[in-house]
């Protein structure tokens, strides 16, 4: 597989991930943007890794999104916005500069850390994107998620500058863990407000 | 056999097989403060790379294991850290048998040392933190109540974990770069700057400490302070260990000044913060943002050369906290609310305790004749000397503010106007443990000279 000529598609999808994330309302829509996240995630590792060793990042990730679906937020730990359509403007705009502050930064930052900026520009992006959901909402949800696509993003930029089958598998536990820890404590509150899981 | 299979592989399995015995908790606890306890024992008594003999057979622990290309070393000198963290599990784990066993304690509290122990014993310091992160992902079990209340507390732990591990890991490629290339000074900076930030927010430093008095008040009181005890030492220790990164790094204004502003901090607004408290555990909680101010510029001074006085900070923290999760249990115990208003008047009730707690808060305050005096006023004279008056104006704010809180506890604890019944309400393996431990915190006060050595001897194999 040539992941040179993916990479294109890849930048896309984590910057549609990225933008997914903050603005979908959509339990299945939610998931499946963090699904695109780390099936972008493999192919910008990919470039830099060997193919075997960066697909631990899709098939962890897809692992976490599978653990994370198999609750649904009841009640109690929603993961909707409780804001009216000019809150999903606002955070549309927020995504657009972020986006454009990354864009800017980019090639400095490239200078600084040594690393191409086809990996570094997708990977910034997905650590902002994570660091705005983080900062936007006090949503249980979002901000694992967000704390996800922090690692997520950093993972690809750090790929440039280490390789190591103990960081993969360690990340990749970390991984598992938070979405574990979410799925638990959905489930701990939807079993209190005897909600069943969907 | 080596060192990591002993005391990192083999606990981890054990707390896998501990698993199974969700259903039976009380024979899970017993079972892991054994475990824990002998480990604990063994890591005391049995040397690295010595010869044993049974019968006609030598054997040796061997003090490296290689697994997926990584090594990990336990020799002696890591053999202190090792003993402190099971200890504190085994301790903690004893106080659960009697007074809280939830199905997840004995298996976490066996994999958690044993995940902060491979923190410290990987090589290419680089992945501590991952090791770190996943210790702080099973210590959430612990602090997860049933009762479907939101845990800020402990969601600030995890997401503060979490975005200091690409901190962290950065801040480690960047030091291994510097070893490549020793005169690369821009490296260095940024090493630097990622080590700072990143241990701001592993270690919880301001403006990100208040997820100490949250999961303080928020989750049961032996499994909250077992994770306000261990996990803040054992970030403690890994900051002291990146000071092997070199002289250019332990040398460093920025680093120095980073400690020590930090420190300030940590210590003023705690004190400020307490003052107002009056929920106990917050109260205590705040107590240790002032010790880890303290403990930030004891940390100053170790990079220096100087490490005695940050063992000695550490040493007497685990002293005190043992007592005080001591203190906290027996009046939760016997329905005591742990609050300013819960404890009005019941010193009649419980007085040994109250003995045990104020002993507590007054050793956090650095009251002269209590154990935590003579490492407070030696940091105090060591700023005095090197940044002038300045410092001892925040660490003054600090102490009184936490002094005039402690001063409003006893107040509420003495008050004779309250229509508390005077019903003497302790057993005596409670009185028994917390005079222990009271007398513990005198004598650790009243004989500074010989407990400091005592400190030293402890952890001098863990600085050679």
């Amino acid at each position: 597989m040539d992941f040179n000529l993916l990479e294109p598609y890849a930048v896309v999808a984590a910057l549609a991930s990225a933008l997914l994330l903050l603005l979908t309302q959509n339990w299945r829509l939610f998931l499946f943007a963090m699904a695109l996240q780390y099936l972008a995630a493999f192919f910008l590792v990919g470039l830099v890794w060997a193919p075997g060793l960066a697909a631990v990042k899709v098939v962890v990730g897809w692992m976490a999104v599978a653990v994370i679906g198999a609750v649904k937020p009841g009640q109690g730990i929603d993961f909707r916005y409780r804001s009216s359509k000019m809150g999903v403007l606002f955070r549309f705009i927020a995504v657009v500069i972020a986006g454009l502050t990354v864009f800017t930064i980019t090639p400095l930052t490239s200078e600084w850390m040594g690393i191409q900026q086809r990996t570094l520009f997708p990977g910034l992006m997905l650590v902002t994107s994570g660091l705005l959901q983080l900062g936007l909402t006090g949503q249980l949800v979002r901000r694992f998620v967000g704390v996800l696509s922090v690692l997520v993003g950093f993972e690809i930029i750090f790929a440039s500058l280490s390789s190591s089958v103990l960081l993969a598998g360690l990340m990749g536990m970390i991984h598992l863990g938070i979405a574990l820890a979410l799925s638990y404590w959905i489930t701990v509150d939807n079993e209190v407000r005897g909600e069943t899981p969907a | 056999m080596s060192a990591p299979v002993l005391w990192i592989i083999a606990p981890l399995l054990i707390a896998l097989l501990f698993l199974l015995l969700g259903r039976m908790p009380r024979v899970s606890m017993v079972l892991g403060a054994l475990f824990s306890s002998l480990i604990a024992i063994s890591v005391l008594l049995m040397r690295v790379q010595f010869d044993y003999m049974i019968g006609s057979t030598i054997f040796q622990i061997e003090s490296t294991f290689t697994v997926l290309g990584r090594v990990f070393i336990l020799d002696n000198g890591a053999r202190t850290f090792v003993f402190l963290f099971y200890a504190i599990s085994a301790v903690y784990l004893w106080f659960g048998v009697f007074y809280d066993d939830e199905p997840t304690y004995a298996p976490m509290s066996l994999a958690i040392p044993a995940l902060l122990s491979a923190a410290m014993a990987v090589q290419i310091r680089l992945f501590s933190v991952l090791f770190v992160m996943l210790s702080v992902l099973l210590c959430l079990p612990l602090m997860v109540k049933t009762d479907g209340e939101s845990e800020h507390g402990e969601q600030f732990l995890l997401i503060f974990t979490a975005l200091s591990i690409p901190l962290l890991l950065l801040a480690g490629w960047s030091a291994d770069m510097v070893t490549v290339n020793p005169l690369d000074t821009a490296m260095m900076e940024r090493a630097i700057l990622f080590t700072t930030v990143g241990f701001t927010l592993l270690l919880g430093l301001f403006p990100f400490m208040l997820w100490m008095p949250l999961v303080g008040q928020q989750t049961r009181p032996t499994r909250a302070l077992y994770v306000l005890l261990l996990l803040p030492i054992a970030f403690s220790l890994l900051l002291f260990n990146t000071s092997t990164r070199g002289v250019w790094f332990r040398e460093a204004v920025v680093l120095q000044d980073w400690l020590t502003i930090q420190g300030y901090c940590m210590i003023a607004l705690g004190g400020l913060w307490a003052v107002f408290e009056d929920d106990l555990r917050r109260f205590f909680a705040f107590g240790l943002v002032i010790d880890s101010g303290f403990a930030l510029i004891a940390m100053r001074q170790a990079y220096l050369g100087e490490p005695t006085l940050l063992f000695q900070v550490l040493t007497i923290r685990v002293v005190i906290f043992i007592l005080f999760t001591l203190a906290v249990n027996v009046l939760d115990a016997h329905s005591i609310p742990l609050t300013i208003k819960g404890l009005r008047g019941r010193l009649s009730q419980v007085p040994v305790t109250m003995l045990a707690l104020f002993g507590v808060l007054f050793s956090f305050n650095g009251i002269p004749l209590l154990a935590a005096f003579s490492s407070r006023i030696h940091i105090v004279d060591v700023m005095m000397t090197s940044e002038g008056a300045g410092g001892w104006v925040w660490i003054l704010v600090g102490l009184v503010g936490y002094f005039l809180g402690t001063l409003r506890f006893l107040g509420s604890v003495v008050d004779i106007r309250s229509e508390q019944k005077r019903v003497f309400n302790e057993n005596w393996p409670e009185i028994l443990f917390l005079s222990t431990g009271v007398l513990l915190l005198v004598l650790l006060g009243l004989f500074p000279a010989f407990t400091g050595d005592l400190i030293q001897t402890l952890w001098a194999g863990f600085v050679s």
